[in-house]
């Protein structure tokens, strides 16, 4: 038997014996803040609306989780130019396992998310106090953002559902998070989980997409680097 | 070169040999460099003396404190669980990023030193030894904007043991006398006079990359990557066993305290037809 080590500050302390849970009850039967997953939100809702309830704690009405659905499809596809998309394909040419292109593409996924919701934070402060004109940097900038945000209305106004605030002429990407704060997603974390999880699948299946172990098909000097030495 | 183009000092596949940071890996890396100072080349881009290597050598080796029940430690072991032992350290790793917690949190701390270091210039104080009221100033407001500032604070032990190990091999390397190290144990001092709060290894260890020229931005990374053999020995392990009880915690270890059960609406919308 090996010898034990005299008590240490982690023996020496008394730590709780249980991990405490806010959200998803243990056990057979699981509950989101409350409410069966399999007994009522399986029959009642859809998936989107599940991840509504998980986030914001409220399951949403139809005008939310319609929104909610559509917003995600928006945000789904990244092309192989986009970094995840990018990285998860280089895991994918290293004949890497499936769980580790899942493990690169939600790291990138996650980098991303924190990025892009950083820089809006202005629009955020602007969607909460819900005062005053659009802050000029949300404003359309050409033909390509006002047709995806025709798109987004066309296919909100298909399912009888009015975003406030997509009249003012916002680009992209201020009109999709218009339709989130609408579906009840404000804070940074729900907003970056809403944006890692809306491309994980796409993004890992164009990844996998990709014959592993070929070398030679992956353009090596995408974009070309330049190397300086420093000494 | 095109705008598109982008400029790297890392690194440049040859012919027969690779290049790193400027230097042949045959001829000038090979047989001379440790893996500390390479990590050190890596990030910093420059050479350490061999004083320098030997310090940062003990800084890795003070710092290591592996037991699997530590916070960073325990996520590696979690993330094992199922076998993969580079799941384990990378999310070790990443969610070291920005933490309060952990080594990377060196670098806020280095940049709390370079801030106090910096009121000593601006005020015209001499120096830590000379006080003192200025430093007694900086470090009040310091505690007076947060409570507990990062490098500060040993969680269940009177002081962090890894420091004493660290100002042992500090002294023993000749290096107590170097700028920061002596601002380091001056604030040390100070805060503890006026908040009974010890520095933590961070603070410590910040210290001692500065001295070397190292600036935050870099410590962090450097701390977390020389820093990372606890991981290793973490997820390693973790994989290795794969417990069933890391998988899922026994029956009852789950304490729940959210909302009670309820129905939704849509549920209760349907029952009432």
């Amino acid at each position: 038997m090996p010898r034990r080590r005299p008590n240490g500050p982690i023996e020496d302390h008394v730590f709780p014996t249980q991990i405490e849970a806010h959200v998803i009850t243990p056990g057979p039967d699981p509950h989101l803040h409350g409410f069966s997953v399999e007994g009522d939100l399986a029959l009642h809702y859809r998936f989107p609306e599940l991840v509504q309830v998980a986030l914001t704690g409220v399951p949403p009405d139809e005008a939310t989780g319609r929104a909610f659905d559509i917003a995600l499809q928006f945000l789904a596809p990244l092309a192989s130019a986009e970094a995840p998309t990018h990285a998860a394909i280089l895991a994918r040419i290293c004949d890497a396992r499936t769980s580790s292109i899942l493990a690169v593409a939600s790291i990138a996924l996650a980098e991303r998310a924190r990025h892009i919701v950083a820089r809006h934070e202005e629009l955020l402060k602007w969607l909460d106090a819900s005062i005053g004109e659009l802050p000029t940097p949300c404003l359309a900038r050409g033909a390509e953002d006002s047709a995806c945000v025709g798109r987004l209305r066309t296919a909100l106004a298909r399912v009888g559902v009015e975003v406030p605030g997509l009249t003012l002429g916002p680009d992209r990407w201020t009109a999709i998070f218009m339709t989130l704060h609408f579906a009840g997603l404000r804070r940074p974390a729900q907003l970056e989980t809403a944006l890692v999880m809306a491309s994980l699948a796409p993004t890992v299946a164009e990844a996998i997409s990709h014959v592993p172990s070929v070398l030679t098909q992956y353009p090596m000097n995408l974009p070309a680097y330049v190397y300086e030495e420093d000494p | 070169m095109s705008n598109e183009d982008l400029r790297t000092g890392v690194g440049h596949a040859e012919w027969g040999d690779n290049n790193f940071r400027g230097y042949s890996v045959a001829r000038d890396l090979a047989g001379r460099e440790g893996v500390t100072s390479l990590l050190a080349l890596a990030i910093a881009g420059r050479r350490l003396a061999e004083d320098e290597r030997l310090m940062l050598d003990d800084l890795a080796t003070a710092t290591h404190v592996a037991d699997p029940r530590i916070w960073p430690l325990k996520l590696a072991r979690v993330t094992s669980a199922y076998g993969g032992s580079h799941a384990g350290v990378a999310a070790a790793i990443v969610s070291a990023d920005g933490a309060r917690l952990g080594h990377q949190a060196t670098g806020r701390a280095a940049e709390l030193l370079v801030q106090l270091r910096a009121g000593f210039l601006t005020e015209n104080g001499k120096g830590p030894e000379s006080g003192n009221a200025i430093l007694e100033d900086h470090c009040r407001r310091l505690l007076a904007n947060q409570n507990r500032p990062v490098g500060f604070g040993v969680p269940f032990r009177q002081r962090d043991e890894r420091v004493d190990i660290l100002t042992d091999r500090v002294a023993a390397r000749g290096r107590s006398e170097l700028p920061y190290w002596r601002l380091y144990a001056a604030v040390g001092e100070t805060v503890w006079r006026i908040k009974s709060v010890r520095p933590n290894m961070t603070l410590a260890s910040a210290a001692v990359f500065l001295d070397m020229g190292f600036t935050p931005a870099q410590i962090g990374p450097l701390m977390t990557a020389i820093g990372a053999s606890a991981f290793w020995a973490n997820a390693f392990e973790g994989a290795e066993q794969a417990p069933a009880c890391l998988q899922t915690l026994p029956e009852g270890s789950v304490n729940y305290v959210g909302p009670a059960p309820r129905r939704s609406p849509r549920a209760d919308r349907a029952l009432s037809k």
